[in-house]
C-alpha cells in the first residue's frame, strides 16, 4: 500500500523524459528512417494549419502591396512593354545563336552541356523556429516525387537543397545556412572552382564568402558564379550570384571574394524544386561535401 | 489534472508553434523573431512547477525537432531542461509580480542563445561571437522580453481561470 501511495516527484519526471530523449536521439542517429512515419503523421496534421495561418497572415499583412494606383500600374506597364520588345529582339538573336550552336555541336558530336532541368513548383509553408538556421519547409513531399538532395531554386538562382522528406512536406536547407558549403565555379572561365560558404554573420551585410579560388584564376569583380560540375549534390550551372571584393589570401595560395546572392532570402514564398538529382559516383566515401 | 487543463496545454503548444514558424512577417522586428516556444516553456515551468515545465518543454522541443531538426530529441532535451530549471523559481511565484517573470524570460532567452552558439557554432570552429551577440542574441533577448510581457499575462489569466474551476469542482 505504501508503495502505491508514493508520489512521483519532479526528478523522476526529469529522468523519464531524459531517457525518452536519449532513445529518440539514438534511434534517429542509427536508424533515421524508422521515425519518418511519425514525422509524416505530425506534418499531416499540422501542415494544413500552417497553410491556413499563412493565408490569413499574408492577407492581413500584405494589403498595402495591392493598393498600387492606376497611374503607377500604367507607367509600369509601359516600361514592361518596352522591355518586352527589347527582349524579343534579343531572344531572336539568341535563337539564331542556338541554331548555330546545335549545328556546331552536331559537327563536334558533343553532348549538350546544359540540359533543361525538370522543375516542380512549391509553396513555402513554414520556416525554422530559430533565428540561427535558415531552413524552411515546403508543401510538396514524397507523394509529389520530391526526394532528398534535390536542388531548390527561386528567382533564377540557387536557394538550397532538400535534406529531409515526409509524405506531404519537405525541408530545405538554404545556402546561407551556417552549415552549408556549395561547390561553385565562375561562369566565364568555367574551370576556376571555388566554395561558397554559408554564414549568418556575413549575410547580415548581404553577401557570402567565397573561398579557395585559384590564385591564378582570371576573375574580376562582377563576374557571375554558378554551381560547379564537380559538385556532388548540386546540378551544374545554377546561378548563385555576382562576386565582388576579390582579394588574395594571406597565405598567397588562394583568393577569397564575396558573392551577393540573386535570391532574396528574406521574402521567399514560392520556390521551384529541380527533380533531376545529380548522379555522381562517390569516389571517396569518407569525405563529405 | 482536468481535461480542460490538458486541452489548454495542447492548444497552447500548437498555437505558439504555428505563430513562431509562420512565414509572414507577423512578429519579426529588426529581423529577429522572439522565441515563443521558449516563453511558453519557461512560463509554464514558472507558474506550475517543474513537472509541467518538463512536459511542456519536451513537447515544444519535439515539435521543433520534427519540423526543423535532423536529429530527433536534441531540442526536446534542451527545452525540457529549461522547463525543469525554471521550476526552481516556482517557490517565488506570486500572481501580481511581473518583474521576476519578465527578467527570467529575457535571461532564459540569452542563456538559450549561448547554448545554441556553443553547440552549433563554437564546436564547428566559428567564433564571430561579437557579431552574433549584436545581431541575434541581444535583439532576441530584448524582443522576447517584450513579447513575454503580453504572453505571460495571457497564459497566467487562462491558468488562473482553470485553477479556479478545478478548486470549485473539488467541493
Amino acid at each position: 500500500m505504501k508503495l502505491q501511495r508514493k508520489k512521483i516527484n519532479s526528478n523522476h519526471y526529469l529522468a523519464i523524459f531524459i531517457v525518452i530523449c536519449a532513445i529518440l536521439i539514438g534511434v534517429s542517429v542509427f536508424a533515421g528512417s524508422v521515425l519518418t512515419p511519425v514525422k509524416s503523421a505530425f506534418t499531416f496534421v499540422l501542415s494544413p494549419m500552417q497553410k491556413g495561418i499563412n493565408t490569413v497572415g499574408n492577407a492581413a499583412f500584405s494589403w498595402n502591396e495591392e493598393t498600387k494606383t492606376k497611374k503607377e500600374l500604367r507607367t509600369e506597364n509601359k516600361l514592361l512593354n518596352e522591355k518586352l520588345n527589347a527582349m524579343r529582339m534579343q531572344n531572336r538573336l539568341l535563337k539564331q545563336d542556338q541554331v548555330e550552336l546545335d549545328r556546331l555541336q552536331g559537327l563536334l558530336k558533343l553532348k549538350k552541356k546544359y540540359e533543361k532541368y525538370h522543375t516542380v513548383g512549391a509553396r513555402v509553408i513554414s520556416k525554422g523556429s530559430s533565428n540561427w538556421f535558415e531552413i524552411f519547409s515546403i508543401d510538396k513531399g514524397s507523394k509529389d516525387g520530391i526526394k532528398k538532395d534535390m536542388n531548390v531554386i527561386a528567382d533564377d538562382g540557387l536557394v538550397g537543397i532538400v535534406y529531409d522528406v515526409t509524405a506531404n512536406s519537405a525541408k530545405v536547407r538554404t545556402i546561407i545556412n551556417d552549415t552549408s558549403m556549395v561547390s561553385a565555379m565562375f561562369l566565364k572561365t568555367s574551370d576556376s572552382y571555388c566554395i561558397v560558404k554559408g554564414s549568418l554573420d556575413t549575410i547580415e551585410d548581404g553577401y557570402l564568402d567565397v573561398v579557395y579560388i585559384d590564385k591564378d584564376a582570371k576573375v574580376k569583380n562582377g563576374d557571375e558564379i554558378v554551381t560547379s560540375n564537380v559538385s556532388s549534390k548540386f546540378n551544374e550551372g545554377i546561378t548563385i550570384g555576382k562576386v565582388s571584393n576579390i582579394k588574395m589570401d594571406s597565405t598567397k595560395l588562394t583568393k577569397t571574394a564575396r558573392v551577393t546572392p540573386v535570391v532574396d532570402f528574406k521574402h521567399l514564398k514560392e520556390v521551384l524544386v529541380i527533380t533531376d538529382i545529380k548522379k555522381t559516383e562517390n569516389l571517396d566515401t569518407n569525405t563529405k561535401e | 489534472m482536468s481535461i480542460k487543463r490538458i486541452i489548454f496545454y495542447i492548444l497552447a503548444v500548437i498555437v505558439c508553434f504555428l505563430l513562431q514558424t509562420s512565414v509572414f512577417e507577423f512578429l519579426s522586428l529588426a529581423d529577429v523573431v522572439p522565441n515563443i516556444l521558449l516563453i511558453l516553456t519557461v512560463t509554464m515551468g514558472f507558474i506550475r512547477g517543474k513537472k509541467t515545465g518538463i512536459v511542456i518543454g519536451f513537447f515544444c522541443g519535439l515539435l521543433i525537432d520534427i519540423f526543423s531538426g535532423s536529429v530527433m530529441g536534441q531540442y526536446a532535451l534542451l527545452y525540457l531542461f529549461f522547463g525543469y530549471a525554471n521550476g526552481w523559481f516556482h517557490a517565488r511565484f506570486y500572481e501580481d509580480d511581473i518583474l521576476l517573470p519578465i527578467g527570467l524570460l529575457a535571461g532564459n532567452s540569452l542563456i538559450y542563445s549561448f547554448v545554441m552558439f556553443f553547440f552549433f557554432f563554437v564546436l564547428r570552429g566559428r567564433f564571430h561571437f561579437i557579431s552574433y551577440l549584436i545581431h541575434i542574441m541581444i535583439p532576441e533577448a530584448v524582443y522576447t522580453g517584450i513579447v513575454a510581457l503580453i504572453l505571460y499575462k495571457i497564459l497566467l489569466a487562462i491558468d488562473l481561470r482553470i485553477s479556479d474551476g478545478e478548486k470549485r469542482s473539488m467541493f
